[in-house]
Order: C-alpha cells, then structure tokens, then sequence
C-alpha cells in the first residue's frame, strides 16, 4: 500500500480551480458569487475547525471566518490562493478562541450553542478521538467523514497532492481504529 | 480492504469507515452564507449600523461590569487589607498578594519593585522593576500587561511567573495558556509547559520546553549570540515539541537556513504545510502565515 501511495505522491495533479474569478466577481459585489466561494468552502473551513475546537463553537467560528472573507476580500493580493487564504483566516480565529477561553472553561464543558442537537455520546467520543491525532490526520478525516467530502475533493481545496491526502485519510483512519478499539481491516 | 471507499466511496465498502459517516453525519456543516456589507448586497449599511449599535451597548455593559478603581487590594501575612494606589510603588517585606481589578491576582515575592502603572476596562498594565511574581488571570487576552527592563509580558488568558534580577536578566515561565513576551527588539511567544529567557537590551530568547533536554536549552541560549552556530545542535536535538523552539528561530536565520528550519518543523510536527497554510508567507516572515503555523504547532505538538 505504502508503495502505490508513495507513486501518487510523485504525480501531483492541479486541476482548474473556479476560486479566481469567483473572488473578482464577488470583490465586485456579486453575491452569487459569494455564495459560491462559500458553497465551496464553507464544509472545508468548519470540518478544519472541527479538528480544533468543539461543534457548536465550529459553526460560529465558520460565521466569523465568512464574516471576515467579507469585510477582508478586498485585501487578497493573490485571487487563486483564495482557499489557503480562507483557512488561515479560520485557523487565527481557532488559535483565537484556544487563547481566549484558556483557564475559563475546559474544552470538553463547552456548552453547545444555537440550534444544534447534542451529538450522541458516540459520536462525542469519536470526534474527540479524532481532535487527539495530529492536525495532518485529523483534518481530512473530518473532511471525509463528517462533511462527506472525498479524497480528491479534499486535495483540491487544501490544495495539496491527492497522494499527500490519501496517505493522511490511510493512516489517520488507521490511527483512529486503534484509538476506538476497532481492529484494523 | 483497499481503502478506495475511505478515498472516494468507490470499491467494497469498508463497513467501519461506512458506520463513522452515518454516526458523524449529524454534524456536518449546513449554514447560511452571512449577509454582508459588500455593494449592491442592500443590507449592508443596516447590519453595519447594528454591529456599531450592539458594540456601543457591549461596551457600555463591560464598563459598567468591571471596576475601574484606581488602587488594587493587596493583602499580606501583616496587612490584611491593604490597597496599593496607581503609581504607588510596592516593595514588600513579605510574600504579597495583589489583586488585580476582578480579573485575577499577582502573587508578589519579598523583595521586589512593583507598581500599578494604569487600570481600566481595556488594560491593567503594572511594572516590575525587579523581583518575581506570580500571575494568575482569568479574562480575555491581553488585558495584563506587565512590564520590566527587558521585556513586556502580555497576558494571552494563563498562569505565569515572571522572574527579573537586578542584574537585567530574567526570566518567563508559563504554567497555562500562553503569554506574548514583547520587546523592542522582537516578539516571543511562550504557551504552556514552557519558558524563555530575557535580558535588558536584547530581545526576548528562544522558548524551549520545561522538559527540553539540557542540551537543546544550551543550544537555544547559544542561538541569541550565535543563531548559524546553534542552528545543527538544535536540529539535531530537536523533539515534537521543540517545534515551538523551531518556530521561534525562523525569524533569526535567513535564506537556505530558514528552509532547513522550517523542514525540520515540518519533519517533527505537521509535516508538509504546503498552501493550506502559506509555506511561502512562513519563509517570508508573514505575520499571518506565522501566526496560523503557530496555531497548529500548538495543536498538533505541544504536548
């Protein structure tokens, strides 16, 4: 496995990405255009904050990040590096909030906000088993199982190489199997 | 199993990656895009006008929440209740105990120089000349500052002591959270488990871990003087959590350099960081890209 996988690293593939003229058409006040990048985005950004910080503070940082792309958008020098650029802007408001609720409450009594239901105990229990593997691990299998993305469409967001992304969802998945008791298949 | 179905659904279907999905898929992100205040998007100037109302009225709940007093109480073995007034310096015979607005406390060694250079809403900044003190705050970032000769500790929401000799030399140690140590000369930030080291006129040290090896501390220390000759010692000796050393000696090293630090970092922590995180705008010094791999090295490493 590891061999074939190395092989994909090798061959990284970039395909087209619609994030440039999106950004110049929303820049420009198209809101269909902003609803796009945030279509495109919007699942990426919050299964990122998912591996940092707990649900219901997930779905507001995904606000706060969008509320920034607003206010910021004009500031983006580079409108293809919309995507990485969008994911800074989300990991700084994860740091920001670790800063801020440091000492005041523990991670695991944040108490859910909005609407949400409370997730199951299980699911509870797997999200923090996936919050504990390194970020490289961590990210895309949120990516892949919660926000229902695949391996490709992971690379072409994170803009990474689908060999990179695909031996990060292998070993992260194998790293969580053995974090949840579940023998490996 | 291949892993085709964890990779994009296709092939057997792996029944465990199959029963994660259904069990996680309550949580999946299903919001609205935010309305803005982008031309043409008509609701702009009203939801401006709201987010300055709502400010207005935060801010007039905070002031009128936390005291705004112009002394601190303070308490010790002899002095029960006591107050030390803005500018007023402190020098106690005795361990101290001061109070610092409703946000926390300073715990203040005998022997030290300490006074309240201002308390407000936004800021309580006190300086300490000499001596040692323990800093514990419950509050938002940044509403505790203390300054000394060498460097200015802004509280990020944590724990600490600070140490300063008389001699110009001091030191941080973070017990929780994090602390910015600020100086003119450049900007350190130490979290959790760790310490850096300061000293009058210079700017503040490489951080390094409580429990980084003697060798590895020798090494940072020699990076203030000499950052080309500690830079293969502290790759070499570097750890997981010494990416937070790593991180720090960015800025210090230029060119080939930096990129043999930042691959380290890479090797030990995230690995490849690739766009997601601006690989770039990290060997170029981006303030934004450095801060977004200081988060992540915070996520994935310091333990």
């Amino acid at each position: 496995m590891e061999a074939s996988l190395g092989a994909l690293l090798a061959s990284p593939t970039e395909p087209p990405s619609p994030d440039r003229e999106l950004v110049i058409r929303a820049r420009g006040g198209d809101r269909s255009a902003f609803e796009a990048l945030h279509d495109r985005y919007a699942r990426v950004v919050h299964g990122v904050l998912l591996a940092k910080v707990p649900p219901g503070i997930a779905s507001d940082l995904v606000q706060d990040t969008f509320v920034a792309v607003l206010e910021r958008l004009g500031g983006l020098r580079d409108e293809g590096a919309f995507g990485g650029w969008v994911l800074a802007i989300a990991r700084n408001l994860a740091t920001d909030w670790h800063r801020s609720s440091r000492k005041v409450v523990a991670l695991d009594e944040v108490p859910e906000r909005g609407a949400e239901p409370r997730p199951t105990a299980e699911a509870e229990q797997v999200l923090a088993a996936i919050r504990a593997l390194p970020e490289t691990y961590a990210v895309p299998l949120t990516l892949r199982l919660v926000e229902g993305l695949t391996g490709p469409e992971i690379a072409e967001r994170l803009g990474m190489t689908p060999g990179s992304v695909r031996v990060n969802l292998h070993k992260g998945m194998k790293r969580l199997r053995e974090e949840l008791g579940v023998a490996d298949e | 199993m291949s892993d085709d179905y964890l990779w994009d659904r296709t092939g057997e279907v792996d029944p465990e990656v199959a029963r994660l999905e259904g069990l996680l898929a309550e949580h999946r992100y299903r919001g609205e895009p935010p309305r803005g205040r982008s031309a043409g998007w008509g609701r702009g100037p009203w939801l401006l006008a709201a987010l300055v109302l709502l400010g207005v009225g935060v801010g007039v709940a905070l002031r009128s929440m936390r005291s705004d007093t112009a002394s601190w109480g303070l308490s010790s073995a002899s002095c029960a209740d006591c107050s030390l007034a803005v500018g007023e310096w402190l020098e106690p015979s005795e361990p101290t105990r001061l109070q610092v607005a409703d946000i926390g406390h300073l715990d203040v060694a005998a022997s030290s120089r300490l006074r309240i250079v201002a308390t407000g809403v936004d800021e309580h900044r006190v300086e300490l000349e000499r001596g040692s003190l323990h800093a514990m705050v419950l509050a938002p970032p940044r509403l505790l500052v203390v300054e000394t000769p060498a460097a200015t500790a802004v509280d990020l929401g944590c724990e600490y002591d600070l140490e300063m000799g008389a001699d110009g030399a001091g030191r941080l140690t973070v017990t929780s959270g994090w602390v910015a140590l600020e100086g003119p000369l450049g900007t350190t930030t130490v979290v959790e488990g760790s310490w850096a080291p300061m000293r009058t006129g210079h700017p503040p040290g490489l951080p390094r871990f409580l429990s980084a090896s003697q060798a590895f501390s020798e090494a940072a220390d020699l990076a203030e003087t000499d950052p080309a000759a500690a830079l293969d010692p502290l790759l070499r000796l570097a750890r997981r959590a010494d990416t937070l050393t790593l991180f720090h000696l960015l800025p210090r090293v230029d060119g080939p350099d930096r990129e043999r630090v930042l691959a380290e970092i890479e090797r030990l922590g995230p690995g490849r960081i690739d766009r997601a995180l601006d690989r770039d705008g990290v060997l170029a010094l981006d303030a934004d890209a450095l801060e977004a791999l200081l988060g992540v090295l915070v996520g994935c490493c310091a333990r």
